[in-house]
């Protein structure tokens, strides 16, 4: 079963399931939170998400695990020197399309 | 709320702000649409997928389904446990809301993404309604142009160029957490913790089964509640608001 009909209906399923979860909390607590456990619960929140949300999973983003091990070297070395978001992530690309680029060369992927 | 500030400086603040993950945007989300559409996805179909849900990995997870015409229930299952990591974000980001009323803080929830909610929280003080929609226009304009262009012109772009790409959001969000972590020794274990609870998620065996969704609230609301015992923060967080 494809067809218009279908996509769009799953598409408006996969926006419906995607606005809950971010419109819930903010719609329905309005108040400041006062508990110190949980204030400083979310405010640790958004480290652990990320970490959890980039590893492993970053070893798996690109066509082999060695060019994301030097596209991660060379966003962790970036980011300690306190670069920007996008030249980190420009320089982190570039370093996956050169590993790539000679494990090619050296038909090795 | 800073009296001091008009709404179009308050909007372009925020803008200002998020210029740079418009700018990471556009790449990932015109991966997305080069593999939707190699997936059998019509362009106009991809393009609207990133209009109406705004997301990375909820939507590139919906679109591989739609592409092999899984069920309905089961999209929405799959897409909404991706998602649940935006009942945490939005309920830290209610407390930087505390002035805006119900109809903006409807709005503003459609802006919530992984970067964009990071960029707000750590705004010090309030963060208001105009600042937060210019903070979320620039990464919507780029994940919406992102995703025509490589709707329009993915297939002649090289499948070299595709894969080194898929690091882009990674390396962004790499940027985003060390230095914060650098300048505070319990964010930085925070942050190991989760990492080493996700990588223990993905490689134990048993564990392993737990849907990848599930698994990331798991690991976040461990790390951080064991974050909240072990180095409680004080109630200091004023600042400026925006």
């Amino acid at each position: 079963m494809t067809g218009w009909v279908y996509w769009l209906s799953a598409v408006a399923v996969m926006a419906l399931v995607t606005y809950i979860p971010r419109a819930l909390p903010l719609t329905l607590v309005r108040r400041r939170i006062e508990s110190p456990f949980l204030r400083s619960f979310l405010y640790y929140m958004p480290f652990a998400v990320l970490g959890a949300m980039t590893f492993p999973s970053v070893l798996y983003a690109t066509d082999t695990p060695l060019s994301a091990l030097a596209g991660l070297a060379v966003a962790l070395v970036m980011a300690f020197c306190g670069r920007q978001l996008l030249p980190v992530a420009l320089a982190s690309t570039a370093a996956v399309l050169a590993v790539e680029g000679a494990l090619r060369l050296l038909h090795l992927l | 709320m800073n009296p001091s500030l008009s709404r179009r400086q308050r909007f372009w603040a925020g803008f200002r702000c998020g210029a740079p993950v418009m700018l990471g945007y556009a790449p990932v989300s015109f991966a997305f649409a080069v593999s939707a559409v190699a997936a059998g996805l019509p362009w106009p179909v991809a393009l609207l997928i990133s209009l109406s849900n705004f997301t990375s990995a909820g939507q590139v997870a919906g679109a591989n389904l739609m592409a092999v015409g899984a069920p309905l229930p089961e999209i929405g299952l799959t897409v909404f446990i991706i998602n649940i990591r935006y009942f945490l974000m939005s309920l830290s980001l209610s407390q930087k809301f505390q002035a805006m009323p119900m109809a903006k803080r409807l709005l503003a929830a459609n802006g919530v993404t992984d970067e964009i909610f990071f960029l707000a929280v750590q705004q010090p003080g309030q963060v208001s309604g105009w600042f937060f929609a210019g903070l979320a226009a620039g990464p919507y304009l780029g994940w919406a142009g992102g995703t025509l262009l490589g709707g329009l012109a993915g297939a002649v772009l090289p499948h070299a160029l595709s894969s080194a790409l898929g690091i882009a959001l990674y390396a962004m969000f790499i940027a985003i957490v060390i230095p914060p972590a650098k300048k505070s020794r319990a964010v930085a274990a925070v942050t190991a913790g989760a990492v080493l609870l996700s990588c223990l998620f993905r490689y134990l065996p048993g564990l392993n089964r737990v849907p990848s969704g599930w698994a990331l609230i798991i690991c976040a609301v461990a790390a951080s509640a064991a974050g909240a015992l072990l180095f409680p923060v004080g109630q200091e967080e004023g600042g400026q608001a925006v």
